[in-house]
């Protein structure tokens, strides 16, 4: 966000170019002590000699009493204080400044470089107080829930069953880009639910084997029930599937598995044809024991009859038997079983009425609860893992449940836990069993546990209004869980958790270790998929739809690998721990067949994806990679446009303003010149100022990519166009073709470097990036670059940052 | 089709045995629209239930329940706007679906919802038409922190009445929450994706999984009775215990964490008002139902099951207040069904070609056949000596008035129902120009027991709406 407008600026190459090296000190503040009375004289006459006049010359036509663009109003401020008071406005003019965004190219006076850079040196100087000696502002982080991604990685860590119950909670808003900061993600009365049902299906499964809130249902094939009497199977018109057809007395029997002993719902699927004066009725045996008769209603209509029943684990037999047929023929004999297709059967059918019976099938649902004297449970192992040895011994049902939720609590809550405070949690579990279960104890305090804010939220103790303003180190078990949450989107594991329990964690030795462990770790996956896929905006890969027209060999499995490439490619930065600046000009990339042949890359053969060296080849980096190309391509041709923003948002972070309103669409040009080449086209909407303000730097770079067609094939001509992918930009640099548009993005590696420092902060801390993080932004930057620019040194810098490591001292001072 | 959607909702319908000799009884025929209706019927009378449930406050006449439905990226006005005012016009193109419904629809004419203008703040008129759309309210621009709009006019009922149901308010819809940080020119995503906003600041997340929406309603697996007993006195307890919890963490908390906290507290409360009427919901489950599997693939199935949904909740009176959103504001959705290639919202940025106008057409008319179908879903269902419709009042509608120009007046709005004899539908009722979408919400509030003098910005009530 603090990235000048190099392509604005003239050549990167000219020394110390702006914002990317620190500035040196200003003269005419004394470089330390900012706060001292003089430094606020010389500000506050900055102000009303240098600043306001230049305001009121440039700014105040649109942004004053009179008309209040934008809601910004340069002439309410009428001295320092109030002027140094809005700091979001000054934010946003300083870049706006910088991007020479403003004053409009179309304003009949336009402020000279020298008078733009004074206003700017006074925005970083006297509003935010631009002197990273002394002890800055770490911010605040909005309390942070888990997000579905670390809830599901949480739950897997921490219980160890397959379960991702929060596929089912409803989606994370987004915020600077991503789905994990705190301010963004609320609570919805659905969301809360989602929580408690979760929590009791993980709680049983875990302690079970077995969801009891939804258990498992089975259903018999009816090829392996086997009939007597009249029963027959038959299949009915137009559908595959075959049913059990009951002309008469007849009966249809078959076996269960029960997994273990419990509570289970036997469910039997009939119709029935009705005749005579009775309901046709079916009786259900069970291990050969009547059990129940059910009456089936209905014309031709499927009903459901159950019987909750409990059953012991292993086989039971079962059958249905239709007792009541209206006349009792002789039973024919026992015939093959897929033998009777109609035939006899319609001929004995048309001579009277028939009272009948269709059997569709039988179901098991179960178990709804279980014995907790099952053998079986006992070799659970995320059953064995919660429990722990705490059957032993002569510890009372009591004292066993409290060490078991302690424990289970302390990893929950990601720190130790307080003997008070687990108290409520135990007592409701023991309270809950009055028959002394210590399952059924332990199933409820796990439930508890994990509807716990404790458990949902990342608590971070606040401090008090008491202490100094002073920023203050969070704590080591704070630390193991910014860590854990940033590169794992998961719980910390037992090594963090020691570390963090010895003090030693936040050492910057032990940090270093740490992070590098961690990376190698394959959680260090949560990266690619939660972080990378969002920076580069992979989700719009699943809303592109190239038109097979023009795009034939796009589908689904062309889609998939796309992706697969790129998640390949930043994979491999992390485990590998390859240099950031690859994502720019790495010469590689990693291919399977399909994706191969799009990029006529010979010699790799099958589904599985291998590096590729991609020299000699026009490719490098992540942008020239087929996702990227196809995400930023309209249905039926590319776009420049939109290729050009992609690099300067995701790249360089400068976002250019949304277009000024009712500008004809580029639609509209083509129609009016059909025969113009889209570069050509392109030109006429670059001739209006407007316009032109953002376009002449987007146009170019995206233009140097139309080589890449709209699935990033290469291509040498358009339609009938030959392809011209050379591009000049406002400082007078030309290239031509991809390669040199990436070697123009090199060498602005500065801008890349804190741009892409930027982005994984705001997602590590789960804020935005805020002016009072410059400092630190600038140390993790210088940082990455003496650290060879590994993946591993950049996220070394960010954990070992003020940002990363501190809280605001004195409470939870509110911004707003 | 038809086959599955059966499976997945409704009764299966026994076909023929194999000599033929039962008669297949077509509840399958036309639209799979249908299908749920065999079981709504099968219920009993919303009062009658209700009083076997044990439902206090059962009075003569039946509730009035209230429904939103939200369009994304506005209409093509030419086809949408009838030509005459008053009982006896014709249907436009775009309404023709609404044929058999006619006598049931307030086509209303005249509708703002200014909040959704700039206002100074540029571009972004999908994310705010969205915002305002149930608000009112001018959402504050920002990609991240510090969300914050309005309290739309169903949680506005939902805190009114909503306690009077097992469910204070339902919302469903068909597209996921975006997953993109900036959904429309530096607006977050929450504001295109929820056009119900609990709080301000706290917008009501949407389920899209109609499974899920028929657990939430009735309870998820088969559970005998003493167990789900057994269960939601735990489930009670565990919220006891959570919530004190809460309490005492809030203590230390600064003013931000605190609203965090406070939307967790809230739910807590929620759910323990909904288990005091689990047993009540249990017991309205209908039976012999096969609950819903997962998310159908199919556009058109998913919004029928949906509807479904949406028809039995009000039915079984689990709840008086629901919104739901055909599409994410902004929605790039292709209606291949009726041959519109592109995009939704890349069409509706048409600036006058006419094959995309023709494109669009369809695919507001498209839509309006679903809010068709649902209409006379609802009419199908007998409450006492009226119909469910009768006692409804289902908007329809969309925060953006012609999807090339981006603007908010003149919105295109229908409103189904009588809420119980106090609208008279059947009519193009012209109201004057720019008036607040919010007076009628003020209107329909009143309509469902839920009277305040002022939402969002609404200046007073609507004249005309009954006759």
């Amino acid at each position: 966000m603090f990235v000048a407008a190099f392509f604005l600026c003239g050549s990167p190459e000219a020394p110390a170019p702006a914002g990317d090296q620190k500035q040196p000190p200003p003269a005419q503040t004394t470089s330390s002590g900012a706060r001292q009375p003089l430094a606020e004289r010389e500000s506050a006459k900055t102000f009303r000699v240098t600043i306001q006049p230049l305001v009121r010359k440039y700014c105040v036509e649109c942004h004053g009493n009179e008309t209040t663009n934008g809601g910004v109003n340069f002439e309410s401020f009428s001295d320092l204080s109030t002027a140094i008071a809005a700091r979001k406005t000054w934010d946003k003019a300083r870049k706006m400044l910088e991007t020479g965004a403003m004053p409009p190219a179309d304003h009949p006076t336009r402020p000279s470089e020298a008078e733009v850079a004074s206003v700017v040196r006074w925005i970083n100087q006297a509003v935010f107080e631009d002197d990273c000696g002394k002890s800055r502002d770490p911010g605040h982080v909005t309390i942070r829930r888990l997000n579905r991604a670390e809830y599901n990685n949480t739950i897997r860590d921490l219980v160890g069953v397959k379960l991702r119950p929060a596929d089912d909670f409803p989606s994370d808003d987004v915020g600077n880009g991503f789905d994990n900061q705190g301010e963004v993600l609320s609570i919805s009365p659905l969301l809360m639910e989602g929580y408690v049902t979760a929590a009791e299906r993980v709680s049983s499964l875990a302690l079970f084997g077995v969801d009891l809130k939804n258990p498992p249902l089975n259903r018999l094939d009816v090829r392996k029930m086997s009939a007597s009497g009249s029963a027959q199977l038959a299949r009915r018109k137009y559908v595959r599937e075959k049913h059990f057809w009951l002309p008469s007395a007849g009966a249809v029997s078959g076996t269960f598995r029960c997994p273990m002993s419990g509570e289970y719902v036997l469910r039997i699927i009939a119709a029935a044809r009705q005749a005579g004066n009775e309901t046709p009725r079916l009786e259900l045996r069970v291990d050969d024991a009547p059990r129940q008769i059910f009456d089936v209603t209905g014309e031709a209509v499927l009903s459901h009859h159950e019987l909750r029943i409990r059953l012991s684990s292993g086989e039971h037999k079962f059958s249905a038997s239709f007792t009541n047929s209206l006349s009792e023929p002789p039973a024919p004999p026992p015939l093959p079983q897929v033998a009777v297709r109609g035939r006899a059967a319609k001929a004995t059918d048309r001579v009277r009425p028939s009272r009948e019976i269709e059997l569709e099938r039988f179901e098991l649902e179960g178990p709804f609860a279980i014995d907790p004297h099952d053998p079986t449970l006992a070799s659970i192992e995320t059953r064995k893992r919660i429990l722990g040895g705490a059957s032993a011994k002569n510890d009372s049902p009591a004292q066993s449940t409290a060490r078991i939720l302690t424990r289970f609590a302390t990893r929950a809550f990601r720190r130790p836990v307080e003997p008070a405070e687990i108290k409520p949690y135990v007592d409701l579990a023991i309270g809950s069993a009055p028959d002394g279960s210590l399952d059924r104890a332990v199933q409820t305090g796990l439930t508890a546990i994990l509807v716990s804010p404790h458990f949902l939220f990342r608590v971070e103790q606040p401090g008090t209004p008491s202490e100094s303003k002073d920023p203050v180190p969070i704590g080591g078990f704070e630390l193991a869980s910014r860590l854990s949450y940033f590169l794992w989107s998961s719980m910390p594991d037992d090594e963090l958790f020691r570390l963090a329990a010895d003090g030693t964690l936040k050492r910057p030795h032990v940090l270093a270790t740490q992070v590098r462990r961690m990376l190698k770790d394959g959680r260090s996956q949560a990266l690619v998929a939660n972080f990378a896929a969002q920076w580069l905006n992979l989700g719009l890969l699943d809303l592109a739809r190239p038109s097979p027209k023009f795009f034939e060999p796009f589908d689904s499995n062309l889609r998939k690998d796309m992706r697969r490439e790129t998640e390949l490619f930043f994979e491999s930065l992390i485990r590998d721990d390859r240099r950031v600046l690859d994502l720019v000009n790495g010469k590689y990339t990693f291919l399977n067949e399909r994706l191969a042949r799009l990029y006529e890359v010979k010699g790799v053969k099958g589904e599985k994806f291998r590096e590729v060296s991609l020299e000699g080849s026009p490719r490098a980096g992540v942008l020239t990679q087929a996702s990227i190309l196809t995400l930023t391509s309209q249905r039926t041709r590319t776009s420049p446009v939109k290729r050009g923003k992609w690099i300067l948002e995701t790249f360089l972070g400068e976002a250019p303003p949304p277009p000024p309103a009712n500008v004809p669409e580029f639609s509209e040009t083509e129609k009016s010149n059909p025969k113009a080449s889209l570069r050509d086209q392109l030109a006429l909407h670059r001739k209006s100022a407007s316009c032109a303000i953002c376009h002449k730097i987007m146009d170019p770079l995206g233009l140097g990519l139309e080589n890449f067609d709209g699935i990033g094939r290469w291509r040498e001509k358009d339609k009938d166009h030959p392809v011209d992918a050379s591009g000049s930009l406002p400082g007078g640099e030309t290239f031509r073709g991809p390669i040199e548009l990436i070697g123009v993005l090199s060498k602005r590696q500065d801008a890349f470097r804190r741009h892409f420092a930027e982005t994984l902060l705001a997602y590590a801390l789960g804020r935005g990036v805020e002016y009072y993080d410059r400092c630190a932004v600038d140390r993790i930057v210088d940082g990455t670059r003496h650290g060879d620019d590994r993946f591993s040194a950049l996220v070394t810098q960010i954990v070992q940052s003020d940002p990363f490591l501190l809280r605001r001292g004195g409470g939870n001072r509110n911004e707003r | 089709m038809n086959d599955d959607s059966s499976q997945a909702i409704g009764l299966r319908q026994l076909g023929s045995l194999a000599k033929g000799s039962l008669h297949r009884r077509t509840f399958l025929r036309g639209a799979g629209a249908a299908l749920a209706l065999p079981w709504l019927e099968a219920m009993a009378p919303l009062s009658a239930r209700a009083t076997a449930a044990g439902m206090t406050a059962v009075t003569d006449r039946p509730p009035v329940r209230m429904a939103f439905l939200f369009t994304p990226n506005g209409v093509i006005p030419s086809a949408w706007e009838p030509k005459e005012v008053g009982a006896h016009y014709t249907l436009p193109p775009t309404l023709e679906p609404l044929a058999g419904v006619k006598n049931e629809v307030l086509v209303l004419s005249g509708l703002s919802q200014h909040r959704a203008n700039a206002l100074g703040d540029g571009a972004g008129d999908h994310a705010r038409s969205a915002a305002a759309f149930l608000t009112g309210a001018h959402p504050y621009k920002t990609s991240g922190a510090n969300i914050r709009v309005g309290v739309s006019v169903d949680q506005v009922a939902a805190a009114k009445i909503g306690r009077s149901t097992p469910l204070p308010s339902l919302e469903l819809g068909i597209d996921h929450g975006a997953t993109a940080g900036n959904c429309d020119s530096g607006y977050s995503c929450a504001y295109s994706s929820c056009i119900s906003w609990k709080t301000p600041t706290t917008p009501m997340a949407k389920e899209i999984n109609p499974k899920l929406v028929f657990e939430r309603m009735f309870g998820s697996g088969n559970v005998g009775p003493e167990e789900r007993e057994r269960r939601n006195f735990l489930r009670k307890s565990v919220l006891d215990l959570v919530r004190d919890d809460s309490d005492r963490l809030n203590k230390k908390l600064g003013l931000s964490d605190r609203r965090k906290m406070d939307e967790y507290t809230s739910g807590v409360r929620e759910l323990e008002m909904r288990i005091e009427l689990a047993g009540q919901a249990a017991a309205r489950r209908p039976a012999n139902v096969a609950v819903p599997v997962g998310v159908p693939e199919d556009f058109a199935r998913h919004v029928e099951l949906m509807f479904d949904l949406l028809a039995l909740a009000f039915q079984t009176d689990m709840t008086r207040i629901a919104t739901f959103m055909f599409g994410n504001e902004g929605s790039n959705r292709g209606y291949s069904m009726v041959g519109a290639k592109d995009g939704h919202h890349a069409l509706s940025h048409h600036r006058n070609n006419q094959e995309m106008i023709a494109q669009l057409k369809r695919i507001d008319r498209y839509l309006v056949g679903h809010y068709a179908a649902f209409l006379a879903k609802l009419r199908a269902i007998r409450e006492g000596e009226r119909t469910l419709l009768d006692n409804c009042m289902v908007l329809y509608g969309s925060g953006i008035k012609d999807g090339n120009a981006h603007t908010h007046h003149d919105l295109p709005i229908l409103l189904a129902g009588r809420a119980g004899g106090s609208i008279l539908p059947g009519r193009h009722l012209q109201l004057p120009k720019e008036t607040p979408l919010n007076n009628l919400f003020l209107s329909l509030l009143e309509r469902v027991g839920a009277g305040v003098p002022q939402v969002g910005d609404s200046t007073g009530p609507i004249k005309g709406l009954e006759g």
